[in-house]
């Protein structure tokens, strides 16, 4: 082998594992832990990368979600306490 | 002569014996004939009192027993209140405990009672004494209402602020988001109103008591319910007209396709 094809070999292999460590990097900042924990509240690392501000934007969405699944319980709630002050005023005795 | 006199005594003899016959006869007669004498009446009154007695115990055990589980289910609701300290939820259950108690005793009491008038009287506390529909209930039923919509607007205030992130960002990324804005300002005021409602209907029953068959105050009590649960409606019409204005503004903010704009939403808000 010559020394040209012996130092393209390295060359590749160089790029591969720079590919590896950028990818390895970029996926982390996309685990749903990270999303819990600034979905509410901005972050410094919701500006570091454009794939992390994606996916802020995704559990933003889920949070809201989860707020208005809970309100709506809630007020399935409020209306069945409403009929039981009805029920009682109603009665009148 | 003595003709005479033997046939005036046989014709008295046997007069008199007709009239005592007669007499005797009488009574039996009088039973076939329905008329009646002042035993037979007494015996019907006592008839009747022996058929109403149990009539009225298992009226009153109906309606003693419905008012229990009634507090019992209040008293399970109470305790689920979010807004509240455990000292205010104690209170109400004493009070509700109180009640059921004081229901139990005269429930004891009736089902003993082995007179009609006073059976009767015992019934009528039932309603008079505790006014456990009339009040007690309704009054606690408002107090978790009023919770309630406390943990609503609690919610709605959290949801408001991710709103409000989300179309500020909408904005700095140069999107039109005024209608947005108007919708979340709207919001913001219908859950204010709601919380301002809901105060106003704990303060105007709070301190309410059974009437004791004063009826001043029994319309006292009843004009107050009325307020503190047109308040609770208010508050609740309010909340849904926040509801609404959420549907809103969620639509819009995926109309406006923020998550391609995302990385401004987080510059935004350093």
């Amino acid at each position: 082998m010559t020394t040209k094809a012996t130092l393209g070999l390295i060359i590749i292999i160089v790029l591969i594992g720079l590919a590896g460590w950028w990818y390895a990097m970029d996926k982390p900042t996309e685990t749903p832990t990270t999303i819990q924990t600034t979905n509410t509240q901005s972050t410094s690392s919701e500006s570091t990368s454009p794939a992390t501000n994606t996916t802020v934007t995704n559990s933003s969405d889920a949070s809201i979600d989860q707020s208005v699944n809970s309100i709506d319980t809630e007020m399935k709630g409020l209306d069945s306490d409403n009929a039981n002050t009805d029920s009682g005023l109603n009665a009148q005795n | 002569m003595n003709t005479k006199k033997i046939t005036a005594s046989i014709v008295s003899l046997a007069t008199a014996s007709t009239l005592l016959a007669g007499l005797a006869v009488l009574p039996a007669h009088a039973e076939e004939l329905g008329l009646k004498d002042s035993t037979k009446v007494n015996a019907r009154v006592d008839l009747k009192t022996e058929d109403r007695l149990p009539k009225i115990i298992s009226r009153s055990n109906v309606a003693i027993d419905a008012r229990v589980d009634a507090l019992n289910k209040l008293n399970a609701r109470i305790q689920q209140m979010k807004n509240v300290s455990v000292t205010f939820k104690s209170n109400i259950s004493s009070q509700i405990q109180t009640n059921i108690l004081g229901l139990t005793t005269l429930k004891t009491k009736i089902d003993a009672d082995t007179d009609v008038t006073i059976a009767l009287t015992d019934e009528k506390s039932i309603l008079g004494s505790f006014r456990i529909y009339a009040l007690v209930i309704p009054q606690g039923y408002i107090l978790a209402s009023a919770d309630r919509v406390d943990t609503v607007v609690s919610l709605m205030s959290d949801l408001g602020a991710k709103l409000q992130l989300r179309i500020t960002a909408g904005q700095t990324a140069g999107k039109d988001v005024s209608k947005l804005q108007a919708s979340l300002n709207d919001f913001n005021s219908k859950t204010a109103d709601a919380k301002v409602q809901s105060n106003t209907a704990v303060t105007t029953i709070a301190s309410l008591s059974p009437d004791q068959g004063d009826k001043i105050k029994q319309d006292a009590n009843t004009t107050a319910l009325k307020a503190a649960r047109s308040n609770i409606k208010t508050a609740t019409q309010d909340l849904r007209a926040a509801h609404e204005e959420v549907k809103t503004i969620i639509k819009g903010l995926k109309d406006l396709n923020l998550s391609v704009d995302a990385s401004s939403s987080a510059r935004v808000s350093q």
